[in-house]
């Protein structure tokens, strides 16, 4: 098994967490009636638990020295180890971005956009130094992130009559 | 048999044959799909059963589930990439023979095996759920805790590559489902004012973050990582049921169908036990074990009709203890939850029709699988060959509006895009997700129990272990606990 510098990071955040869940369950009511566990009871234990069995996990894997062993990345590989980093990171930064936008811009649009540039994303990133993007290629990406959000629209609010955020232009 | 005939008419109508026809089908395709897991597809299915009556909704999931299963074998047969775990040991086989110019003659024998697998569990099914959940019905408070103690204690074993981390995994399944309005005092817990957080985490955008999203963002990573796939080059031959040539191998049909029901029912087995198990067994009873291998059929059949006939077998604890044994059919218990059902002995005394329904669709679900793979089999090699990129995009497209369309919360999307990222860190460090979604359903169920239990026996916790069955569960947990321990202690010794 493979642990990295980062799997210590996890525990470290999974650890804060814990202990964040852990001291907001403080000000919870701690009395209960009739014998039976207070509302306090189950998210204390269960979050003291949580901290108990990384601080164990994390001892464990200093013990065994590979908590905080180098990440044994496939140095064959031809991709530089950010690139992956970076395709994730913006990934993650376009889902954050297309939630904020759903609804001041619609379904379609929002859809459309978020289409074109996650696909441009991983072709950029993943593409071979010396080959040319062809504004064909860009131009038909482009149609196929709208002609899929319209049709997806289509389908999901007139088919299944489902509400979509729209922006009132022309019904979308 | 009253509940029977009535659950023949919910499932014998136009629209639901149709749909659970639809979801086998969408089941098939995200099953060839390398990287697509059942419980994904599954997952992303969800929203769609929203407005559908409860047997018309599960027929389409069990078509999917069914589906996803068979699906496997079609890269698994042409590009030696397993679509779902339970069908890497098809690969055994199926590959070698596709090289050979012989893909058709595979995946031929993929399809009849595995319907011939899902029917033999569907048939188990249906004759063992009643029974066991008419036992079910004696569980108390202190049985159902104990129940849920179990649950958590399997998947959090088998789920993750080391005990500790699926336990944490399981913890903040539960930790997460504290959150919301207290189930016994009204105390709110966790909600920061928050209206959409009053009745608890939603398990919709949970299901779809943990399952779907990570796995995208998973891809992600992967798409700069993997090497050139290896497909078999030679052409093609025609795909069609091979029935004569499948069946001519009945002993191990029968005894990887009876080998797969069993090891699904196991909670927590998992699919490709299963059918490594009956490669295995086929490969000790076989008179020419030297083909296994080589591209032999007695090694395809083995494999597929064990990994279909799980299914059902996974089916059996899922639906009479309400204890879903491996990912899929935690998130097929989400579906069944979200649609206002209670898996649990109490669904057959309750809702008659409706567990007979779902037997049936699961019936007609393998009868589709079977049609769709018999006349389709050409569209899923096809799917193959959509670019990743375009897919990967696709799906995230899909999880946005299944989880919007919902109650047009965007709150949910958060959640979701939280659950996302929360589900790549647990998957990247070995945590495993499968715990988290397992303490999310049966947390509400655990602590209701643990706190009524409590009450009624005037806060005496020895109500836990003075009772048979409640006792029974607690001690078989123990010693699983101490088993998967000693497993893994035994796992690390040598490299260390």
């Amino acid at each position: 098994m493979v642990k990295t510098r980062s799997d210590a990071l996890f525990h470290l955040v999974l650890l804060a967490l814990a202990g964040w869940f852990l001291q907001q369950a403080w000000h919870l009511p701690a009395n209960a009636a009739g014998g039976s566990l207070s509302p306090a009871f189950f998210p204390r234990a269960i979050s003291l638990s949580i901290v108990i069995l990384l601080l164990v996990s994390m001892v464990r894997g200093l013990i065994a020295g590979t908590l905080l062993s180098r990440d044994t990345s496939d140095s064959e590989n031809a991709t530089p180890v950010w690139v992956p980093v970076l395709a994730w990171c913006a990934i993650a930064l376009l889902l954050v971005l297309y939630a904020l936008f759903l609804e001041p811009l619609g379904y379609v649009v929002s859809t459309a956009l978020f289409l074109f540039l996650c696909v441009a994303i991983v072709s950029v990133l993943s593409h071979q130094r010396g080959d040319a993007i062809k504004p064909v290629r860009v131009l038909m990406l482009a149609l196929f992130s709208a002609a899929v959000s319209v049709a997806i629209f289509l389908i999901f609010s007139v088919g299944f009559e489902i509400v979509l955020p729209t922006i009132g232009v022309m019904g979308v | 048999m009253g509940d029977y005939v009535e659950a023949l008419g919910l499932v014998f109508q136009w629209h639901v044959l149709l749909v659970i026809g639809g979801g086998t089908l969408l089941g098939l395709i995200m099953g060839a799909l390398p990287g697509l897991t059942a419980a994904m597809a599954i997952a992303l299915l969800l929203p769609l059963t929203f407005g559908m009556p409860p047997v018309m909704g599960m027929g389409m999931l069990l078509g999917t589930l069914c589906g996803a299963i068979a699906g496997g074998s079609v890269s698994a047969t042409l590009l030696n990439i397993p679509g779902t775990p339970s069908s890497v040991a098809t690969t055994l086989d199926a590959f070698p023979m596709a090289r050979r110019g012989e893909a058709g003659r595979a995946l031929g024998i993929c399809i009849v095996s595995s319907f011939i697998g899902g029917v033999f569990s569907a048939i188990v099914l249906s004759l063992l759920a009643p029974p066991i959940a008419d036992f079910a019905l004696r569980f108390g408070p202190a049985e159902y805790f104990a129940l849920s103690v179990f649950g958590l204690v399997i998947i959090a074993s088998v789920s993750s590559k080391s005990l500790l981390k699926g336990l944490v995994a399981g913890l903040i399944g539960l930790l997460i489902a504290t959150v919301g309005t207290d189930p016994v005092a009204g105390v709110q817990r966790y909600t920061f004012n928050n209206l959409s957080l009053l009745t608890g985490v939603n398990l919709l955008p949970a299901l779809i973050g943990l399952f779907a999203v990570s796995q995208v963002l998973k891809d992600v990573v992967d798409y700069f990582g993997g090497g050139p796939v290896e497909h078999s080059k030679s052409k093609m031959d025609h795909a069609r049921p091979r029935w004569v040539e499948t069946l001519r191998y009945w002993r191990v049909l029968a005894s990887s169908s009876v080998i797969g029901t069993i090891v699904g029912a196991i909670p927590g087995a998992g699919g490709s036990i299963g059918s490594f198990l009956s490669y295995d067994q086929a490969k000790k009873m076989s008179k020419t074990p030297e083909k296994f291998g080589t591209g032999h059929p007695e090694g395809i059949v083995a494999s597929e009709s064990s990994n279909n006939a799980l299914v059902g077998g996974a089916l059996i604890p899922m639906l009479t203890l309400g204890i879903p044994g491996e990912a899929a059919t935690a998130v097929l218990m989400g579906g069944l939850m979200i649609q206002g059902i209670s898996p649990g002995p109490t669904l057959f005394t309750d809702n008659g029709s409706i567990i007979y329904g779902i037997f049936i669709a699961f019936f007609v679900a393998n009868i589709f699988m079977l049609l769709i793979q018999w006349f389709g089999i050409q569209l899923f090699v096809k799917v193959l060959q959509v670019p990743r990129k375009l897919l990967m995009a696709l799906i995230l497209m899909f999880c946005f509006i299944g989880v919007y369309a919902v109650d047009a919360d965007i709150f949910n999307v958060y959640l979701m895009l939280g659950f996302g990222v929360l589900g790549y860190f647990l998957n990247r460090y070995d945590f495993g997700t499968a715990p988290v979604i397992l303490g999310l359903i049966l947390g509400p169920i655990a602590e209701s129990n643990i706190r009524r239990a409590l009450l009624l026996s005037s806060g005496d916790w020895s109500v836990l272990v003075t009772r048979p069955i409640s006792l029974t569960f607690l001690l078989v947990s123990a010693a699983f606990l101490f088993f998967t321990l000693w497993q893994n202690r035994r796992q690390t010794t040598p490299h260390s």
